[in-house]
């Protein structure tokens, strides 16, 4: 029987954990100091008699620390461990084994070690040279068998001994199918003697095939335990989001995707980035915005060089713009992808922001005179940025105005990417954000119909009323009308 | 009476009985191999272990009998005995010292009784040292020496510098496993004791007011007890056979009491 109660084990990782008596009287070794690492932590799990219990999880979740402490060669830092019976482990295989020493002493050393005596392995000797497959070099000297019979051999040994418990650690994939046959053979007989095995590894089939229960570690900690069909499939789907992530951060499309979570399935990652890990927003691009400066400047901007009656501020974050045009008298209007920023915005705007997407934006055709769309569109995956155009364009009766992030080499026609990643269309990208020269930018517009304004662009570079001022653009939807107006 | 003695035999036979025997068999298994290891491929075998001694008693008694005369009866046999237990003394504790870091697969792999390791260390050297009696009672015949009853003393001194060193190794290799100054810091001593334990010189050339102080050298009481016994037929002083042995006991248990309590942390050093 196992039980293992907060059991945790703590590491000296500062690599200095073997010091020289010299070192320890000057104190230079101060624990208190150094860096240290649980390689376990917490664990409580009950193993009863005669179960088969599986640990799993990837390299360094803690796995043979696990085996180490239940097998008493190492004593928890923290929490107990009780172990009734004794414990064969195989936490490496053949670890007594000498090479110039033949294969039967070998196995009388080895078996010993393992808890058996002399005559017991006497008697099991043609069993564990059977299993292993070695019967003829039974005189050999061990330097001159092939690894794999050592090993297969050390595998046998240790499956003949009588402990109750059996710790076995990353051993199942040692041979042929004929061996993995023999293996579990060996295996339903433990059954039948009701020995405890615990199996730790990779192999997850393996695992599967024979385990009663398993437990999955992650980064040292219980992360779930029970069946194995269950586990193995939490396992399975965690690995999977990990190289799910991995080859998104190589494609540096994570926040896209994340923001346009129509081409991720049940909006796992919006919640899970702007809900949940609020750190996490940071990181990936939605900074914590605080009510200050640059907003104040931005609702003067907009108020005085575009005096609207009704805008709409799409990226709106907190909303913090909207409450400073609101407080101009205008009818301002807010939508932001992130649920969180929305939640969190000030009671006075909340309900004149809206949780939405830039690419249907929830307003019939023509509604505003103004759609201000700061620090936004360099959020949005590549190919979203047409249709947010559009969309824009669609509920603006007149002007757009944008701030946008833009690479050197201003002004050029070609793209500055040789030191930025690109995509599949060949667009530079800089982890999430999309930089682009201005250029690009204005010719993206173009294409859908819109113009700029420069000499309005113009003024408020001159100005400086906006933080960077050379980051603003401006374009009006309809330039004939507005000529019209003016005309008339 | 019978049922007493079955009922001792079969709580012997199912409690500790199975456990010591394997205890038994793990260090059996670990000192030949060791044994094995040490003499395999070389081309003197285990000859190297009777070589040794005798080499360094002929270096010493060359110096010792020809440029520096030590007038003492017998005084080859003197010699060749006072090498043969500073050498067991010597290898059992550097054997001791560095049995669990030599074998860190059994410390940090399995749950392996350790002190078992270090036992076997020093048997190994016991064993090596029953050899070398074997010549110096060869070498006695030669030279003609009384061999009395008195003689069979030399087990009784082997078994108290057996526990001696036993003890030693066991508190040294539980700090050995953390601190590798030791290594030096042993040499040294040892290259010291060799001088202030009577091994080439009788304990005669001492001057008389600091025997005492010599003689709390316990090698030094081995030494001469032994000596006494084999080589010159004279009963040793029980009181003081009595004092080493109460004396290595009690070091042994002291040496066993710090090595259990810091065995939990051998496996996170070596």
């Amino acid at each position: 029987m196992i039980e293992l109660k907060n059991a945790g084990k703590m590491y000296d990782v500062s690599g200095r954990n073997n010091p020289s008596i010299f070192s320890s009287i000057i104190g230079r070794n101060n624990s208190s100091n150094s860096p240290s690492l649980w390689a376990v932590r917490n664990i409580s799990l009950n193993i009863g008699m005669g179960e088969f219990v599986g640990i799993i999880g990837e390299n360094g979740s803690g796995k043979t620390t696990l085996l180490r402490l239940i097998a008493g060669i190492t004593k928890p830092t923290t929490g107990k461990v009780r172990i009734k019976g004794e414990v064969a482990s195989l936490l490496e295989l053949g670890i007594t084994f000498q090479p110039e020493l033949t294969a039967r002493e070998n196995i009388y050393l080895y078996g010993v070690v393992m808890g058996l005596t002399r005559p017991e392995i006497g008697d099991r000797l043609g069993r564990i040279t059977g299993l292993a497959g070695i019967g003829k070099f039974l005189d050999t000297r061990l330097a001159e068998l092939s690894t794999g019979m050592c090993v297969r051999l050390a595998f046998a040994i240790a499956m003949h001994s009588d402990s109750p418990i059996i710790l076995i650690d990353e051993a199942l994939a040692v041979g042929d199918i004929n061996f993995e046959k023999r293996c579990m053979d060996v295996f339903s007989r433990l059954r039948a003697e009701r020995r405890t095995v615990v199996i730790a590894g990779h192999d997850i089939n393996n695992i599967e095939r024979l385990c009663d229960r398993v437990a999955l570690l992650e980064k040292g900690r219980l992360v779930a335990v029970g069946k194995p069909k269950k586990i193995i499939k939490i396992y399975k789907r965690m690995m999977g989001k990990k190289s799910e992530r991995e080859s998104r951060k190589i494609k540096r499309y994570r926040t896209d995707i994340a923001y346009f979570r129509n081409s991720v399935k049940k909006g796992f990652y919006v919640r899970d980035y702007f809900d949940r890990h609020k750190d996490v927003t940071k990181e990936s691009g939605y900074p914590h915005y605080r009510d200050g400066v640059p907003f104040e400047e931005q609702a003067n901007f907009i108020a005085e060089y575009f005096s609207p009656e009704k805008a709409l501020d799409v990226g709106c974050a907190k909303g913090f713009t909207v409450k400073r045009l609101r407080e101009r008298g205008i009818d301002a209007y807010g939508i932001d992808i992130s649920a969180y920023a929305v939640s969190s915005a000030p009671k006075s705007v909340k309900q004149f922001i809206k949780k939405a997407d830039i690419l249907s934006i929830p307003w019939p055709d023509n509604q505003f005179d103004v759609v201000s769309c700061i620090e936004t569109m360099e959020h949005l995956h590549p190919k979203e940025i047409d249709k947010a155009i559009r969309e824009m364009k669609r509920v603006t009766k007149d002007y757009i105005f944008l701030t946008m992030p833009l690479i050197a080499g201003e002004g050029s026609s070609r793209w500055r990417i040789s030191r930025l990643p690109t995509d599949s269309r060949g667009m530079p990208h800089h982890g999430h954000w999309i930089y682009a020269t201005r250029r690009w930018w204005i010719d993206r517009f173009r294409e859908q119909g819109l113009e700029r304004c420069p000499e309005m662009e113009q003024r408020a570079i001159r100005k400086k009323s906006l933080e960077y001022p050379e980051k603003v653009f401006i374009f009006r939807k309809n330039q004939e009308k507005r000529q019209n107006m003016r005309g008339k | 009476m019978l049922r007493i003695e079955r009922a001792a035999r079969d709580y012997l036979g199912r409690k500790l009985d199975k456990r010591v025997i394997r205890l038994i068999y793990l260090i059996w298994e670990l000192t030949t191999t060791d044994f094995r290891l040490k003499y395999s491929s070389t081309v003197l075998g285990f000859f190297w272990s009777l070589l040794n001694p005798l080499l360094i008693f002929a270096v010493l008694y060359v110096i010792f009998s020809m440029f520096i005369r030590i007038d003492v009866p017998q005084y080859p046999l003197f010699l060749f005995l006072g090498i043969l237990m500073w050498n067991f003394f010597m290898e059992g504790t550097l054997n001791g010292m560095s049995s669990l870091a030599n074998k860190p697969n059994l410390v940090r792999k399995v749950n392996t009784s350790k002190p078992a390791i270090v036992l076997s260390a020093c048997i190994n050297s016991f064993m090596t040292f029953i050899l070398n009696m074997a010549v110096f009672f060869v070498f006695c015949l030669v030279l003609r020496a009384k061999i009395g009853l008195m003689s069979s003393l030399i087990l009784v001194m082997a078994g108290i510098l057996l526990l001696i060193i036993l003890a030693l190794s066991l508190i040294l290799s539980a700090y050995y496993a953390r601190y590798k100054d030791l290594k030096h810091i042993w040499a040294f001593l040892l290259n010291a004791g060799f001088w202030i334990t009577p091994v080439v010189y009788p304990i005669t050339l001492v001057p008389q007011k600091y025997i005492p102080l010599y003689m709390l050298n316990p090698l030094a009481r081995i030494i001469t007890y032994s000596r006494r016994a084999v080589i010159y037929n004279s009963p040793p002083n029980p009181w003081g056979v009595f004092a080493l042995a109460v004396f290595s006991a009690l070091l042994l248990i002291i040496c066993f009491r710090i090595f259990r309590k810091k065995s939990p942390h051998f496996a996170d050093y070596i």
